[in-house]
């Protein structure tokens, strides 16, 4: 029937028109819900003629399938709009900052020491730390620094309110702890902080530094100079010269400073290294024999390396830092530098 | 810091090495040249000349007009003709004939870019200048120009007859190498490395003219080795210290003072011996060397007072002590220029004598520098020779016999200080690692001076007077390989044994490295602050000062005490911040702590602190201040690392704290530590604005947990998860205020119901609908059975339990 074909096209023509996925249900609904035309049409059908019916349900069923079709394609176009509006409407500025908290930082002698540590553990040294108020015996005396030796005025001594009690001058006096609870052989490395009269622009009246010690059967000047030249490499991440030079030490005996071609200016000479060079980074020597003896080992038997160093000293070289006293003062520009 | 001029150590040490070489040499040895001076500043065109005539200077008053004769070939006395000498202009007052004077010529380049020209000076030409020292940048101010003296050869320029292109090294010498604090020691040393000439000078001995002599009596030998001294009467008051002397002295660092006292100066520098002049007509009898009396008192050079110690040597006459032995004279008996005979003293005391005496009394001097370090024992006599020989030369006057005394115990004394050593090739090999050649063993010792006799592949040594660092085989085998070169020593790189780290320091330095790495993630920076601390901040946060600990000798009076706690540090850096406009900042410090308890507790902690908001400035959230349940969660966090299980929050009082939001954790009974809101009084003193938050727990008490390998295992041990479904049931109820939600948790553990798997608390409410004084909770308990499905009846059961527990035990109502 022309007139249903009729109806078709103009069905068709709505639905391409519709806009709204809510009109299109409605125009379902009219056309083919339980009140809808078609199905109005398909109860009527009945009513003709028998030998009409098959052609005219025919037609009618197809005309309801096409509907169906055109109303799904519209369909699924109007839910793909839809959905691209709703995703549309909730476009976000992706450059707005993440939800951050506070962002922490590790201090730089903090990480300079484990830095230091590093090396020294995967070499096997044992980490020791030990009391930083110290009795004279093991800051001073039992490290071949007699009483009113003048190399006591090497290191200017804060004491304390306390009858033989000293802040510690150097972590050396782990050292002794160490040697007097152990047995050797034994490598270690006594981290931590130590203290000395002295402030100014290059002082600090407290500061940190990294001692090692290793007591064995057989260790000698030449492993010293080997196994600190190495870690001067690693720690400065470059392949720099390395010097010993003769020094002296209470308790190494020989005793050597060590100095590292000056990391900024490759020995050219420039401020870092007062125009030398060099810059000394280490103290280090054998372990004096009386020390040993101290310790109740017999310095016949058992030979010692030692080494130390001043944390602040590398951090400053390898981060750059000018003014030593920044590190004591906490300020978040500073720290959050690292 | 000493300073040697190098003109005077090439007069000892013949070298062909300029001063680079030399700074190279002694710095690679051990003796550690810091820096080279110019004696001088850098000028040119100066020479001697000599005041032939002044006349006024016919347009000017105060201006002369000088005739200077400039040319060495023209005897001053005589007079010059017009072409030898030149007119030159001075404006100085002290100028007068028969000067010499040092010329500025026309082309002359003077300190500061002064260039000297011929110019005209009111219609008079002038042909240069004479000039004053400061003018040569020698001196910061002088009276007029400098006037040489008459011995300064004329026309000679001036830097060559001062030796001004001398330099100064600045050696910073270890306290072991006494011998090197002097010009002879530091040359004998350079010529040992070089193995260059080593050159003492010849002196003639000198003519005893006087029979005056002092007896010194040596009370103790210990003390003091040797005592030499002589008269040198009828010297001259009115003498003046040589320039030459003068410029020494002042190229060493020492301010020249009168004759006699420069003298004894000059040859400490020179050969690092002390000595010391007494003003003989103020010496009443014999001397004696002593200890001193308690309470004797002694009034020193510079004129103060000081009580003596019974630890002192002193050198007393019949009247009482008159020096401070090897440290400093007294000032009754001191060089005046009055002075017309002397005693000159010339001693060798016990290093251990002197040693930190000065110090006692507050006194640094050369002479106890370098009693101190150990003075050549030998040495004596001729130093003694050469200090008569200078006075007679400067100040005039007749010597008396030499007056020795040594001390009884003189051979005991030096077998212990020159004891011979044994170096066996054996020794050496294992000290140094590395084959040193023992060809050069017996040559670098017999350099540096020591005795060796060499055997089989061992030597035996004895080392120098002047030695007194050499006690041990390892001394030597430092001085063999310190002249050898440590550039020599081959760097070997050691084989080492397994050491996998253990135990429980390992443990434990590990458990603060996660507890530090966990901080830093949770935003806070990490602090280092002194552990010296300002007292009356420590007051402020309630530390007993009963309890304190002082530093003695403090750099500062807020640098005094040593820190009971860590917040003292914590909140001085907030404050810091704060006045940087840093308005919200999270640090945490971990480290000893130090208190009287009454032994002295060295105690490691952990403390945090978070001041103002609850994170940094953003645009999704108002600013919000920071509050006890932010850093609560943080300090539960910090717990987790170390894995403690039986850690309680009690609501308790500090000092320091809010009294109404802090808490003590208790790990047990044992107390770990505090959280919570700084009282306004503490901010205040701090000066400290907004709210700020601290935590402190004790460090150790923490890693006992990690350190307990019992617990760790138990906290490590894998507990099967269940696959039943999970029943949650919500439960509100109605408590009164004073209960706490710790306690209403606990009531509910305690029932029997153990298929209780979770129980949060997700809501507390106070305010309409609810009686005054009370508060509302909700909680949601989750329920599982590791294996079966639970029944309804079952979890209703519980429910009704943990319901009649909760009415019962804490009078709590339903709220259904």
């Amino acid at each position: 029937m022309s007139e249903l074909a009729a109806h078709l096209s103009d069905w068709q023509r709505q639905i391409e028109r519709c806009q709204v996925l809510a009109e299109l249900e409605q125009l379902r609904v009219d056309w083919l819900g339980k009140k809808g035309v078609l199905t109005e049409q398909l109860k009527q059908l009945g009513q003709l003629p028998a030998e009409q019916r098959p052609a005219q349900g025919a037609l009618i069923n197809e005309v309801k399938q096409q509907l169906q079709d055109s109303l799904q394609q519209r369909k699924l176009q109007l839910e793909a709009i839809e959905l691209q509006q709703h995703l549309a409407s909730e476009s976000i500025d992706v450059t707005l900052p993440g939800r951050q908290g506070f962002i922490g930082h590790a201090h730089p002698i903090r990480q300079t020491l484990e830095r230091i540590q590093e090396f020294f553990l995967q070499a096997g040294f044992a980490l020791r730390t030990g009391p930083e108020i110290e009795n004279t015996f093991n800051n001073f005396s039992a490290l071949n620094i007699p009483e009113h030796h003048p190399a006591r005025a090497m290191h200017d001594t804060f004491y304390v309110d306390l009858p033989d009690q000293l802040l510690r001058t150097h972590t050396s006096p782990v050292q002794i702890r160490t040697m007097l609870s152990e047995a050797p052989p034994l490598r270690c490395i006594c981290p931590g902080r130590v203290y000395r009269c002295d402030s100014d622009l290059t002082h600090t009246p407290m500061f940190h530094q990294v001692e090692g010690l290793w007591v064995d059967r057989q260790v000698s000047f030449a492993d010293l100079k080997g196994l600190l030249t190495e870690f001067l490499r690693w720690f400065f991440e470059v392949d720099l010269p390395v010097r010993l030079r003769p020094s002296y030490f209470p308790f190494t005996e020989p005793s050597a400073e060590v100095d590292l071609q000056c990391v900024h200016c490759r020995g050219k000479g420039c401020r870092v290294c007062s125009h030398t060079g060099w810059l000394e980074v280490l103290g280090c020597g054998m372990v004096h024999p009386h020390v040993l003896t101290a310790c109740n080992l017999d310095p016949q038997q058992w030979s010692g390396l030692a080494f130390g160093l001043g944390v602040e000293r590398f951090a400053m070289l390898y981060y750059g830092v000018t003014d030593l006293r920044q590190f004591f003062n906490n300020e978040m520009p500073f720290l959050a530098q690292f | 810091m000493i300073k040697i001029s190098e003109a005077w150590l090439r007069e000892w040490c013949d070298t062909p090495l300029d001063t680079a070489a030399i700074v190279q040499t002694l710095t690679m040895a051990g003796l550690e040249i810091d820096g080279v001076e110019a004696v001088a500043p850098a000028f040119s065109g100066v020479v001697v000349g000599y005041v032939h005539q002044v006349a006024a200077h016919p347009n000017a008053d105060r201006l002369q007009v000088c005739q200077v004769q400039i040319h060495a070939d023209v005897s001053p006395e005589k007079d010059a003709s017009p072409e030898k000498t030149v007119t030159i202009v001075c404006g100085a007052p002290n100028v007068a004939v028969g000067q010499r004077v040092a010329v500025a010529l026309p082309g002359a380049l003077l300190p500061n870019d002064f260039a000297i020209a011929e110019r005209a000076v009111r219609k008079v030409s002038s042909f240069g200048m004479l000039c004053s020292q400061v003018e040569l940048g020698l001196a910061q101010s002088s009276e007029g120009i400098w006037v040489l003296p008459v011995d300064a050869p004329i026309g000679m320029d001036l830097r060559v007859y001062m030796q001004y292109d001398d330099q100064v090294l600045l050696g910073d010498f270890t306290p072991n190498r006494g011998d090197c604090l002097s010009v002879k020691g530091l040359a004998r040393e350079l010529a040992a490395l070089g193995n260059h000439a080593f050159q003492i000078p010849t002196r003639k001995t000198i003519a005893v003219t006087s029979a005056q002599k002092i007896n010194v009596v040596l009370q103790s030998p210990q003390a003091c080795w040797h005592y030499y001294g002589r008269v040198i009467d009828k010297i001259n008051p009115s003498a003046i210290t040589p320039l030459w002397m003068q410029e020494k002295l002042r190229r060493s660092g020492v301010r020249s003072v009168n004759p006699v006292v420069d003298v004894t100066n000059y040859v400490l520098l020179e050969y690092g011996q002390p000595l010391h002049a007494f003003d003989l007509s103020q010496l009443q009898g014999d001397l004696q060397v002593r200890q001193a009396h308690a309470d004797e008192k002694l009034t020193l050079l510079d004129n103060v007072e000081i009580k003596l110690k019974a630890s002192s040597l002193v050198i007393a006459d019949n009247t009482g002590v008159i020096a401070l032995a090897g440290i400093m004279g007294g000032f009754s008996t001191r060089v005046t220029e009055s002075t017309t005979q002397i005693f000159l003293e010339c001693a060798c005391f016990a290093p251990r004598v002197i040693a930190g005496q000065a110090r006692l009394y507050g006194l640094q001097t050369d002479a106890a520098h370098r009693f101190e370090r150990g003075v050549d024992i030998e040495g004596q006599l001729s130093a003694l020779e050469y200090a008569t020989a200078l006075l007679l030369q400067i100040v005039g006057g007749d010597a008396g016999p030499i007056t020795q005394v040594n001390s009884s115990e003189l051979n005991t004394i030096a077998d212990a200080q020159r004891n011979c050593i044994e170096l066996t090739a054996e020794r050496l090999r294992r000290v140094l690692g590395f084959d040193f050649p023992l060809e050069q063993v017996e040559p670098i010792l017999m350099r540096l001076g020591f005795t060796v006799d060499t055997k089989q592949n061992a030597w035996q040594v004895t080392p120098p007077s002047f030695r007194f660092d050499i006690q041990r085989d390892v001394d030597l085998i430092e001085e063999l390989v310190r002249v050898y070169g440590y550039d020599q020593v081959p760097a070997n790189l050691p084989a080492l044994t397994l050491q996998p780290p253990r135990g429980e320091q390992w443990l434990a330095s590990q458990g603060l490295q996660q507890a530090h790495g966990l901080l830093v993630d949770l935003g806070y920076s990490e602090a280092m602050t002194y552990s010296f601390v300002d007292p009356q901040l420590q007051s402020a946060l309630s530390v007993a000062d009963n309890a304190v600990i002082n530093v003695v000798n403090p750099i500062s009076a807020d640098l005094s005490q040593m820190r009971g706690n860590l917040w003292v540090g914590l909140l001085q850096a907030v404050e810091r911040n704060q006045k940087r406009q840093v308005e919200s900042l999270k640090l945490f410090e971990s480290g000893l702590t130090f208190l009287r308890a009454p032994e002295l507790l060295q105690q490691s902690r952990i403390a945090g602190v978070w001041a103002g908001y609850l994170a940094p400035l953003n645009w999704h959230q108002k600013p919000t201040v920071v509050d006890f349940f932010a850093i609560k969660a943080d300090v539960e966090r910090l717990l987790l690392v170390f894995a403690l299980t039986n850690v309680s929050w009690q609501k308790a009082e500090h000092p320091a704290l809010h009294p109404g939001q802090s808490a003590q954790l208790l790990l047990g009974n044992q107390p770990l530590g505090w959280v919570g809101q700084v009282h306004p009084a503490v901010l205040k003193a701090f000066d400290l604005q907004g709210n700020v938050y601290v935590f402190e727990l004790d460090l150790s008490l923490l890693v006992a947990g990690k350190t307990d390998l019992e617990l760790q295992a138990a906290s490590k041990r894998f507990v099967e998860v269940s696959r039943f479904p999970e029943i949650r049931r919500d439960l509100a109820i109605c408590v009164a205020n004073a209960i706490s939600v710790a306690e209403v948790m606990q009531s509910i553990n305690r029932t029997k119901v153990s298929f209780l798997r979770d129980l949060q608390l997700f809501d507390v409410y106070q305010g309409p609908g609810i009686a005054d004084g009370h508060k509302s909770l909700a909680l949601a308990l989750r329920f599982q059975h590791p294996e079966r499905t639970l029944t309804e009846v079952e979890v209703e059961a519980a429910m009704a339990e943990i319901k009649n527990q909760l009415i019962t035990q804490l009078q709590a109502t339903l709220r259904e």
